[in-house]
């Protein structure tokens, strides 16, 4: 009898040892799952806004703007887009829905490199439900860009496509240049894209 | 001996039967919604459910008080508390427009915020998400400081206040181990709980862009989460599901393959989620258009409108920015009231007899464009049907 309760003993021992480390296993295995799971959703998720990006650069790049059409400055006067691509520009075209991380982090960007590129070659176009966001955003960022509002029919060549983005106009060529949309986890493809574009279009203002 | 034996047993049957703590309640009355995108009718009319004196208030306007950008307002204390995300401060007006004061502190100080992310109001002190320094901050009437929490991998998207708990939903990837998708904090015993309750579905259910992701009445907390098709309620410190939402046809809810194309046609998610002691009200983008469901809760039926109007006021429509079991506010733009002029103006079809149609009359004749907005304070009937 006591052999019997001895081994039963044993048994049930062994039993709660096992289940414990079973149930130790099972959680640090669950817990790699989990960051693997969450590892390919992440790779999964940036190959798809990859492919989205990718998608709007052979959209725009090329595209040609009618320089008749108008924009709506600060004072709430319309003027056409040939009297602002008297040079080159590069425009940062955002909306007041996109979000305000991702835009914080252009601005930040575009303060860091407008001494070389000049205040006056960096113009905003922005899609905003009223006209003192305008004057709030220039305040709030202690900006000297000039901001404008999109004509509805202008609205439709530069959409907002739920993410800022950059392009480049140069005088008399109406064509959309170098299009990029920058992503705030990739720092440092948005630094290059600045660094490009520096040398290509604005060398002289670089030198000064 | 036999005791031994008989603890070890029992220690064997409670180490075999243990449960994940704050799991949600389960229950069987989770209710269909059944949103019937084909079967859109044209408007609601709103004026059958509001009393006739709607509060008209446009928004002071001077330069300590310009709004860029308003994320939510909540109106308690007499007062309609704004946030305003792009001058990331909290400004106060009375009821009768006249600006208050702001919440304004923000800095790198331990006693300052990075970012205003969300924020509920309790008694006179206000209770604001700061995401970027991992914390929630309440700021008593004189904007001191008097409690941070930190919050720690938890990121708060949506928050209400249900006395004495601060309801807070996530609305990101819940795949992650710490990853947790609700966040209940007692301001009396100073206690918060994280929870993951549910998993996530195979779905590609995102609510991007969502406004109002949590929805308070009647002492609950609606609230939705991405890669879920459920509405859960939570009560206190319980969380239950109480709906389940489909859309009738083009709701992506099936994981998108890398190269498949997306349809423009879809119904990508949820943009706003509201409840009446009546109603749950869903928002909803199709085709670049709101669409507004309403779920009747005794009847358990849901109707889609194209939007909601406010007949004895010119057919306004009315976009809730604010809405509870006692009240909608809805926020208009100076000039979506200035250029309303299509064919005819909204204030030719109000009845002359209206005595509002005098007031708006007037706010609209001295209205600028860069004018603060206007608030449109509606109050429920007791027998309305909303």
């Amino acid at each position: 009898m006591r052999m019997f309760l001895g081994l039963l003993l044993l048994i049930l021992l062994a039993t709660v040892v096992h289940l414990y480390i079973l149930n130790n296993t099972q959680k640090e295995m669950n817990l790699i799952l989990n960051h693997e799971i969450e590892r390919m959703a992440k790779e999964n998720e940036m190959a798809f806004l990859h492919q989205g990006n990718r998608k709007y650069e052979i959209m725009f790049n090329g595209r040609c703007l009618a320089t008749s059409q108008k924009v709506i400055k600060e004072s709430g006067d319309s003027v056409p887009l040939d009297q602002l691509f008297r040079g080159t520009k590069l425009v940062f075209r955002y909306s007041e829905l996109n979000c305000n991380t991702c835009i914080d982090k252009q601005i930040d960007i575009l303060k860091k490199y407008a001494a070389k590129i000049g205040n006056d070659n960096i113009i905003l176009f922005v899609s905003s439900t009223n006209s003192r966001y305008r004057i709030q955003f220039k305040k709030v960022n202690n900006i000297h860009f000039s901001i404008y509002e999109l004509s509805s029919s202008l609205e439709k060549q530069l959409p907002n496509i739920d993410l800022p983005y950059y392009f480049i106009m140069e005088k008399d060529n109406p064509r959309i240049n170098s299009f990029f949309i920058p992503q705030k986890e990739l720092h440092q493809l948005t630094e290059e894209y600045f660094r490009e574009i520096l040398n290509k279009y604005f060398p002289k203002t670089t030198k000064q | 001996m036999k005791n031994i034996i008989a603890f070890l047993s029992l220690a064997v049957f409670l180490f075999s039967c243990s449960k994940k703590m704050n799991a949600p309640e389960p229950s069987r009355q989770v209710s269909e919604m059944k949103i019937d995108v084909d079967k859109v009718t044209d408007s609601y009319d709103l004026s059958q459910d509001i009393s006739s004196d709607v509060k008209i208030v446009p928004l002071e306007t001077n330069e300590n008080c310009l709004i860029g950008n308003i994320f939510k307002i909540i109106y308690t204390n007499q007062t309609y508390y704004i946030l305003d995300k792009l001058s990331n401060q909290i400004l106060l007006f009375d009821d009768k427009g006249k600006f208050v004061s702001k919440l304004n502190r923000s800095g790198p100080g331990p006693q300052e915020y990075v970012k205003i992310d969300e924020f509920v109001v309790v008694g006179e002190d206000i209770w604001i998400s700061d995401n970027a320094s991992k914390r929630i901050i309440c700021y008593n009437k004189d904007y001191s400081m008097v409690e941070s929490v930190g919050m720690k991998d938890f990121w708060v998207y949506g928050m209400a206040y249900n006395a004495p708990y601060i309801h807070m939903v996530n609305n990101w990837i819940p795949s992650g181990a710490k990853n947790h998708q609700v966040c209940i904090y007692n301001i009396h015993n100073k206690k918060k709980h994280y929870s993951k309750p549910f998993n996530p579905l195979d779905t590609d259910i995102f609510h991007r862009g969502i406004k109002q992701q949590i929805a308070y009445a009647e002492n609950s907390s609606l609230f939705i989460i991405s890669y879920n098709d459920t509405i859960f309620r939570m009560e206190g410190e319980k969380i239950t599901p109480v709906y389940t939402y489909a859309f009738s046809k083009r709701f992506n809810n099936g994981q998108r393959k890398l190269n498949e194309k997306e349809s423009p046609d879809n119904i990508k998610g949820i943009i706003g989620l509201y409840q009446t002691s009546k109603s749950v009200i869903i928002l909803y983008p199709d085709r670049k258009r709101t669409r507004f469901a309403i779920y009747n809760k005794a009847e358990k039926q849901c109707h889609v409108y194209i939007n909601i109007k406010d007949v004895s006021l010119g057919n306004m429509s009315i976009f809730p920015d604010y809405m509870d079991q006692e009240a909608i506010i809805s926020i208009k733009e100076p000039s979506s009231l200035l250029y309303l002029n299509n064919e005819e103006h909204f204030l030719e079809k109000i009845d002359s007899n209206n005595p509002k149609k005098e007031q708006l009359s007037s706010i609209i004749s001295n209205l600028k464009e860069e004018s603060n907005p206007i608030i449109f304070h509606y109050t429920f009937k007791k027998d309305s049907k909303l």
